[in-house]
């Protein structure tokens, strides 16, 4: 009889260690090594989806989690913070994150051989002068300021006040953009020229009723870059070798076509100078 | 005399706090829309907030203006109500966004004159017309329905569709059309009671390489029938295509609806050219974004080729 006050105690010290202290020091000690990501030239939400098949794909290799963000402001201010993990962003954003943040490349996208593309205006109606384009609305699966910004560049920053005049209609991937002209949603699309291709396969007619108004120079796809001083960690360079490895199996091939890739290599030095 | 005294001191401050609330009701204040709204001035009118695609749509919209604008959730009422009669007639808005086709029906009751933007509304061909109203439709166009069906799915060459004269005679006719331009054909059987769905899916299955459920009433009359077909498309492992991601429960192999975020943001843009002064170029716009479910256990469990360039498309990835 007296033994069963001591005996309560003693189950529920080890329920308290089994169930909160134990897990605790376990998370503490083990952070999981996260890619994170974030891609101002898309807005297709499929944040959750794109969770559960890396985080599916990375655990069979670890203690690796993959964390996509949904918003520009959110993603920098976390990643200002956070020293450790690989960051999965565009070539565009990588360029000026780097001018505020100590950030390397590590490895570069590949898309059917190439490290980079070119985004192609299109339109309708031909277009002779970019004087044409004032007041236009053009869709785009790109943030405002990431499809201002590459219009910008197309046509010199003394067309600025034209481009500033244009009207964005942000549109979820490059397949609606393009369609959103066809369907006389948008006057322009600004997509990759590679999406424009993909609709020459699947709707010939739309494709051949779109007229190329400018093309942008060679910009790099993609990039996983990290922390200046912690690409030393063994963690990390691991997971920088299962992403390499992703294109072997089904299951990572599936997980790089969801981002529009088909795999990675290391960022060449030639490479490296496209970057701004 | 004690509790008589307590009980008339009660009423009497019952009465005098009541009193504010009463003099609010009766001199009613005028419709607030912003003291400093250049775009002018905006009603937004839901059909019942408790819809999740309505709310979606109309903080899509309000995030796109960014200005102040007053709102009224006829919280699935049909008759347009007290308060909307009130803001309609006394706020005199600049333009009035409606959101279902409930919404629109009472405020075009109202304001027939005024500028009038819809979406979210079932069929809105069937909508009373009124020469000032644009919309955003809140179905995809056929040729781009079919364009994705080809891009997820190249080998599919012959796609089943059971509809209704009734309802559906025009929309098949061009879905004939646009997808004999894509090089697919639509073999389609027509039925005048839900009776005679499972007869006219039995027929249609062994001619077809998958099924496209459109929303035709009486088809889709119950749930029974919904389950009947996918029961007896997935007997035959036949792919189910449809337009809303709810069928993708039942599954559906891949499901194509309108974004609704961009639906917003496209409500948006015909709301600053009215108010601007300048009549969009089409009175009633297609969705322009895509929101897109594939079903890979179904894919996979049926064993039909899926082009894995289009992946990067998809919303939701069922697995």
């Amino acid at each position: 009889m007296r033994r069963k006050p001591f005996t309560h105690v003693m189950v529920a010290a080890i329920l308290f260690l089994q169930m909160v202290y134990f897990p605790l020091k376990a998370s503490s000690a083990e952070e999981a090594m996260t890619i994170y990501f974030y891609n101002p030239e898309t807005s297709v939400n499929n944040f959750a989806s794109l969770k559960n098949s890396f985080d599916g794909y990375l655990s069979v290799f670890g203690n690796y989690r993959f964390q996509p963000f949904s918003d520009r402001e959110t993603f920098e201010k976390f990643i200002e913070k956070k020293s450790e993990g690989l960051y999965l962003v565009s070539s565009w954003h990588f360029s000026k994150l780097q001018k505020r943040l100590p950030i390397t490349p590590l490895l570069v996208s590949v898309s059917k051989g190439k490290s980079t593309q070119r985004n192609a205006l299109t339109s309708k109606k031909p277009i002779k002068n970019p004087s044409e384009l004032t007041n236009k609305k053009v869709a785009s699966a790109g943030a405002e300021s990431y499809t201002r910004n590459i219009i910008k560049k197309m046509f010199g920053e003394d067309k600025a006040g034209v481009v500033d005049s244009l009207t964005v209609l942000t549109v979820p991937k490059d397949i609606d953009a393009l369609m959103a002209v066809g369907f006389g949603m948008a006057d322009l699309a600004l997509t990759s020229e590679r999406s424009l291709l993909k609709l020459k396969t699947i709707n010939e007619k739309q494709y051949n009723n779109l007229k190329r108004v400018a093309l942008s120079g060679p910009a790099l796809l993609p990039l996983v870059a990290a922390k200046i001083g912690s690409t030393d960690d063994d963690q990390l360079r691991d997971l920088v070798l299962i992403l390499q490895q992703m294109p072997k199996t089904k299951e990572g091939d599936r997980n790089l076509k969801m981002l529009g890739l088909d795999g990675w290599k290391k960022v060449s030095d030639s490479e490296l100078d496209l970057l701004e | 005399m004690k509790t008589v005294s307590g009980k008339s001191g009660y009423r009497r401050w019952v009465l005098l706090l009541a009193l504010p609330v009463i003099s609010y009701a009766v001199t009613m204040p005028e419709p607030v829309y912003g003291e400093e709204n250049s775009a002018g001035k905006i009603l937004a009118v839901n059909s019942n907030s408790r819809v999740k695609a309505y709310s979606q749509v109309l903080a899509s919209f309000k995030e796109a203006m960014n200005t102040s604008l007053q709102e009224i959730d006829l919280d699935g009422k049909k008759e347009p109500g007290s308060s909307l009669t009130y803001a309609v007639e006394k706020g005199n808005p600049d333009l009035v966004y409606c959101i279902g086709s409930a919404a629109y029906v009472a405020v075009n009751s109202l304001h027939p004159e005024g500028n009038v933007i819809f979406s979210s509304a079932i069929n809105w061909r069937r909508l009373p017309g009124a020469d000032k109203s644009y919309g955003v439709s809140n179905e995809l166009s056929t040729e781009m329905q079919i364009t994705m069906f080809r891009y997820f799915f190249p080998e599919v060459k012959r796609i089943g569709v059971i509809y209704s004269k009734s309802f559906n005679r025009e929309w098949i006719k061009s879905a004939r059309e646009s997808a004999g331009q894509l090089g697919v054909k639509i073999v389609a059987v027509d039925v005048k009671d839900a009776g005679d769905v499972t007869s006219a899916l039995e027929k249609l299955l062994p001619k077809i390489d998958a099924l496209w459920i459109t929303p035709d009433p009486i088809v889709l009359a119950s749930g029974e029938t919904i389950q009947k077909i996918f029961l007896l498309s997935d007997k035959v492992k036949k792919p189910v295509f449809a337009y809303r991601n709810v069928f993708a429960k039942f599954g559906a192999v891949l499901t194509l609806s309108a974004d609704l975020v961009t639906v917003g943001r496209q409500v948006a843009g015909l709301a600053r050219q009215l108010l601007a002064g300048a009549g969009p170029a089409e009175k009633v716009e297609n969705p322009a974004g895509t929101y897109i479910t594939l079903n890979l256990k179904k894919v996979t469990e049926y064993g039909i080729p899926v082009n894995m360039e289009a992946m990067d498309s998809v919303n939701h990835v069922i697995e």
